[in-house]
């Protein structure tokens, strides 16, 4: 029997089985990063089905991270093949940024943390793991590096070495919130639910607030209830029950939504809902990026232009008036600010300077470029000391 | 060089307090180099920078408080309001 176009007549309307090539225009721009012997390719195109531009990393020809361009609302106004040429633009400077900024860091914990902080939100685990590894041999308790380095070993299939990295890290700071949770989540993924909830029971007990550990616990009883067969109306688990209430006690309207649960299905249903909401307000790509930022002013200056600090002030600002208005980035913001005025108070001092040395020496501008001079100089000072 | 320099002089000039971060933007992209031998062009220029100077600084001062009112048990931005608070003591006092 041979396979025609008839065979697909439907109703008298012929169904071609060819399917139709929308001749969409491509705007796909790439650029490649050689640096220490590996190749990163990053392409940027727009999506016709999904509206939106997105971006591609590839290392070594693999590729390893596909996401939306996060722009900001002025940028989105810009015709798409700018969009994809500014979307390009930024990724590069701030991965070959990162890259470059590897050997320059030294021993500084802090920096060594958070740019594989960085490299993680880009999933270039090897990258990512060295430099938490580094910063682990120069501070020994330095909890956040630990956390880092074991969401590391669990995206490269390590739970074991994550589970073990966690242990000495509760070990070595027991009153840190974040590494019980985190232990936590890797006995979860492992199965050891007892220990899990053991875990998140501390954490809580730390942080009475913590949002995350209560989804982790209700998770951790949702597991452990049976739900073989998805056709009855299984009862609902009362402790996977407590620890959503206590997670959306502060949101009033999803608090009597879950007072109301009657079956195993919703608090499941529920449980989504909730975790989809928290990775929504997830900002660990908006910090990763702040102190990438907050690095290369610190560790790299003069290849940081003054034009791209301002350039990314205007994205943060952004970012924050789309909801992500928490203390810390806002410390971040005020902290871009300083380092902005710092390069302004240098191109001042150095128009007076250009102004009074001339023939017309003008007394205002030679007063200005004196008090200036101080300024700036003491400006440099505390911006090295500002902390985020 | 997107824009000439001078015609955003002019606008922060007179319009100090309303500079935007984007006039801004505008302002770094001026070139020094331009007008080689007006001391003129340079002191506007500088009277720009320093505009833009002065808004950094207080946007900066403005977003720790924000970071404060947020969050008033945060001590990084208390203590950053500290430092800059000796540093303009310091520079008004010198």
């Amino acid at each position: 029997m041979t396979f025609s176009e008839e065979d697909l007549s439907f109703f008298g309307q012929v169904i071609s089985t060819q399917e139709e090539e929308a001749h969409l225009e491509s705007f796909r721009q790439a650029s490649e990063i050689i640096s220490h012997g590996n190749s990163y390719l990053l392409e940027s195109d727009y999506d016709w089905e999904e509206k939106q531009i997105y971006t591609r990393l590839y290392r070594n020809g693999s590729l390893v991270l596909n996401q939306a361009a996060d722009l900001s609302k002025k940028e989105c106004l810009r015709p798409i093949k700018e969009q994809v040429q500014v979307a390009l633009q930024i990724d590069h400077e701030n991965l070959k940024s990162a890259l470059e900024l590897r050997s320059k860091i030294g021993k500084n914990p802090f920096f060594l943390n958070g740019l594989g902080l960085f490299f993680y939100t880009k999933n270039l685990w090897q990258e990512a793991g060295e430099l938490l590894e580094k910063a682990i041999r120069h501070k020994k308790n330095y909890s956040r590096a630990y956390r880092n380095l074991s969401q590391v070993l669990v995206k490269m299939g390590l739970p074991n070495e994550s589970i073990n990295l966690l242990e000495k890290a509760v070990r070595l700071n027991p009153t840190f919130a974040d590494l019980h949770n985190a232990l936590a989540w890797v006995y979860l993924e492992s199965g050891r639910i007892q220990d899990a909830r053991h875990h998140l029971h501390l954490a809580i007990q730390l942080n009475p607030d913590y949002y995350e550990a209560y989804l982790n616990l209700c998770l951790s009883y949702l597991q452990s209830a049976p739900h073989q067969d998805f056709d009855q109306n299984l009862p609902v688990p009362q402790e996977a029950w407590e620890a959503l209430q206590k997670a959306a006690r502060l949101d009033k309207r999803t608090a009597a939504k879950i007072h109301k649960i009657t079956s195993w299905e919703e608090v499941s249903q529920q449980y989504l809902i909730l975790r989809d909401k928290q990775a929504a307000r997830d900002t660990i790509n908006i910090r990763a990026i702040c102190v990438l930022y907050y690095i290369r002013y610190l560790g790299d200056r003069e290849n940081l232009p003054s034009r791209t600090l301002a350039y990314f002030i205007l994205w943060l600002e952004s970012k924050l008036e789309q909801g992500n208005n928490f203390a810390d980035l806002r410390n971040y913001l005020a902290t871009f600010y300083m380092f902005l005025a710092g390069y302004m108070a240098e191109k001042a001092r150095r128009a007076f300077q250009r102004s009074g040395n001339s023939q017309h020496c003008n007394e205002e501008s030679a007063k200005n470029y004196r008090d200036l001079k101080g300024l700036e100089k003491a400006l440099r000072v505390v911006n090295q000391k500002l902390t985020v | 060089m997107t824009e000439e320099p001078a015609e955003s002089m002019d606008k922060a000039k007179a319009e100090l307090e309303l500079l935007s971060l984007e006039e801004i933007i505008s302002l770094l992209g001026g070139g020094e180099s331009e007008v080689l031998s007006d001391p003129d062009y340079y002191n506007r220029l500088g009277q720009n920078y320093l505009a833009g100077f002065r808004k950094c600084l207080q946007r900066g001062v403005k977003n720790y408080r924000i970071a404060l009112s947020i969050n008033p048990s945060f001590k990084k931005p208390l203590n950053n309001l500290e430092l800059l608070k000796n540093l303009l003591q310091q520079a008004l006092s010198e």
